[in-house]
């Protein structure tokens, strides 16, 4: 008899639980469904103090059913190639308790450009690489179930400056102790992030290591875009810009362009830069000069004078004259000719001047002087009589 | 009258317990092995579309290799259980029926944790990265939720054959 009723009991019990065990795994299973159909991912609020940027993202969950969430917790990493770490997300591990609605957390991925050393920087910003990333998630539906999930791959990254090109530099003016020039910078951006801040240049010279430019350009560069501008900077002459008259000269240097982002230099690009200067003054030719009597003291005396304006910048202004001298004295001196020589073009004139006839027997020294824009110069040529 | 072990029995009630034996073994067979066997087939079906390989393997996954087994030796453990209720028999095919379904539920929970891989850039197109998502489910104590049943199950099985002997 009792056998029989324990047997009774137990065929009780079985039908209990199995229903029990139904029911919950259907709670826990409606529980789970509501739950992940409730999260809510807000828009991103954008922080940045000083070189961290800190990038929240809100989550809203609400927990309809019977049984509490806990043990919430979100985190992710970001490395690049070598393992270094680049970004770190995190939440507090927090719990969404049954019945609640709208639980406000925030998910935080911090990225602080101050931890990443400066090549690794650099290469990010430069260089295609591939990202590691590894996010781990994980809840529990207390007591029955707890799932943690891991995401591990592969990202590709595009450099946000690809192909950054600097220009052939253009000289723009000048006064008596600078140049001004410019040179065009261009750089692609095909990433998804954009480069906000400015480029800082350096200009030192190739031969000394000395300062002699310095610049600064505001970069803005939205996602896959292409950036171009003009970097504008002085180049401080050299103290004797009488010589940049009449020779040539290649401007040697070392460009040093360095990127700034939140104040962090993020990276940095050197490159030989070359600027030429051709003389204003170049090709000078001294013709044959030819004598003509003008009375019983004097001959008049004309040399053919012609050069060419080889500078793509300054046109010439000034004067030239010449003038003979015997000895110590200046003995003849003609009259001033303009010189007006836009960049380009050539300049022929003839100098005259009276000379006394006794000058023209007797050795002596013909003076060419030129008074320009840029300065005073004088060639000297011997006349033997 | 027909002789079942120690029991006898009228012809309808063995023609009963067959039917009874026959319908229950028929659903346990279609519950427990004929639909993780064919899992594929059926959710394709139900999606109406072709599962591609690599969901494929996700869902196979989830299927202890073991499983299909131990489900097919339910059927007929329920249908003797059916057609020999209340004979000495009963008490030792509980008891077996029990642990046979005590390790379908191990089986079914993977022990109590189920670990699943996927290649999500396989799963998903036009990623442009590889990535890969590893699921882990503890459901260790829904499974000892599960497990109740069967071990009640064995312990009715040995009251049963107290009762006989």
């Amino acid at each position: 008899m009792r056998l029989s009723t324990g047997i009774k009991l137990f065929n009780a019990l079985i039908v209990l639980t199995v229903v029990a065990a139904s029911a919950v795994t259907f709670l826990v299973a409606m529980n789970a469904i509501a739950v992940v159909s409730s999260l809510r991912v807000g828009e991103p609020s954008f922080n940045s103090s000083g070189s961290v940027v800190e990038i929240s993202f809100p989550i809203s969950v609400s927990n309809s059913g019977p049984f509490d969430v806990s043990d919430i917790r979100v985190s992710a990493d970001l490395k690049d190639e070598d393992g270094g770490l680049i970004a770190s997300a995190s939440s507090q591990p927090f719990s969404v308790p049954a019945g609640a609605r709208g639980a406000q957390r925030s998910v935080s991925i911090r990225i602080d450009l101050s931890e990443i050393p400066q090549e690794r920087l650099s290469a990010l910003f430069s260089q295609a690489r591939n990202l590691t990333l590894s996010a781990s998630a994980g809840a529990a539906l207390v007591p029955f179930i707890s799932v943690s999930a891991h995401l591990s791959g592969s990202i590709p990254w595009e450099p946000p400056v690809k192909d950054f090109e600097l220009g052939e530099p253009v000289l723009l003016g000048y006064n008596s102790t600078h140049l001004v020039a410019s040179m065009p910078v261009r750089f692609e951006n095909p990433s998804d992030i954009s480069v906000e801040g400015s480029v800082n240049f350096l200009l030192v010279d190739a031969d000394t290591g000395s300062e002699i430019a310095s610049g600064h350009l505001e970069v803005e560069a939205p996602p896959r875009s292409e950036f171009a501008g003009e970097l504008q900077f002085s180049l401080r002459l050299p103290e004797n810009t009488t010589a940049l008259m009449l020779e040539g000269r290649t401007f040697r240097c070392n460009a040093t362009l360095g990127f700034k982002i939140f104040g962090i230099q993020v990276h940095s690009v050197s490159t030989p830069v070359e600027m030429v200067w051709d003389p204003p003054v170049a090709s000078p030719y001294l013709g044959s000069p030819s004598v003509t009597p003008y009375n019983s003291t004097h001959s008049v005396f004309i040399l053919p004078f012609a050069f060419t304006n080889a500078n793509k910048l300054i046109t010439l202004n000034g004067s030239v004259k010449a003038g003979l001298v015997v000895g110590s004295s200046l003995v003849a001196e003609c009259q001033p000719v303009p010189v007006h020589v836009p960049p380009g073009s050539g300049f022929v004139c003839d100098l005259e001047m009276l000379v006394p006839n006794w000058a023209l027997s007797v050795p002596g020294t013909l003076v060419l002087s030129m008074d320009t824009q840029l300065g005073s110069t004088s060639l000297e040529v011997p006349v033997n009589g | 009258m027909v002789r079942l072990i120690d029991l006898d029995v009228s012809g309808a009630s063995l023609a009963a317990r067959l039917a009874l034996g026959a319908i229950l073994g028929g659903l346990a067979f279609l519950v427990f092995y004929y639909v993780p066997a064919n899992l594929l087939g059926i959710a394709s079906n139900l999606a109406g579309v072709e599962i591609p390989p690599q969901a494929a393997g996700v869902i196979s996954s989830l299927i202890e290799p073991a499983l299909p087994s131990v489900g097919l030796a339910l059927a007929p453990a329920i249908f003797l259980c059916a057609l020999f209720r209340g004979t000495k028999a009963y008490g030792p095919l509980t008891i077996a029926l029990s642990l046979i379904f005590a390790a379908y539920v191990f089986l079914f929970f993977h022990g109590g944790a189920i670990s699943v891989a996927a290649p999500v850039d396989q799963l998903v197109g036009g990623l442009p990265m590889e990535l890969s998502l590893s699921i882990r489910v503890d459901m260790a104590m829904l499974m000892a939720l599960f497990l109740v049943p069967p071990a009640l199950g064995v312990a009715k099985g040995v009251l049963l054959m107290m009762k006989m002997d």
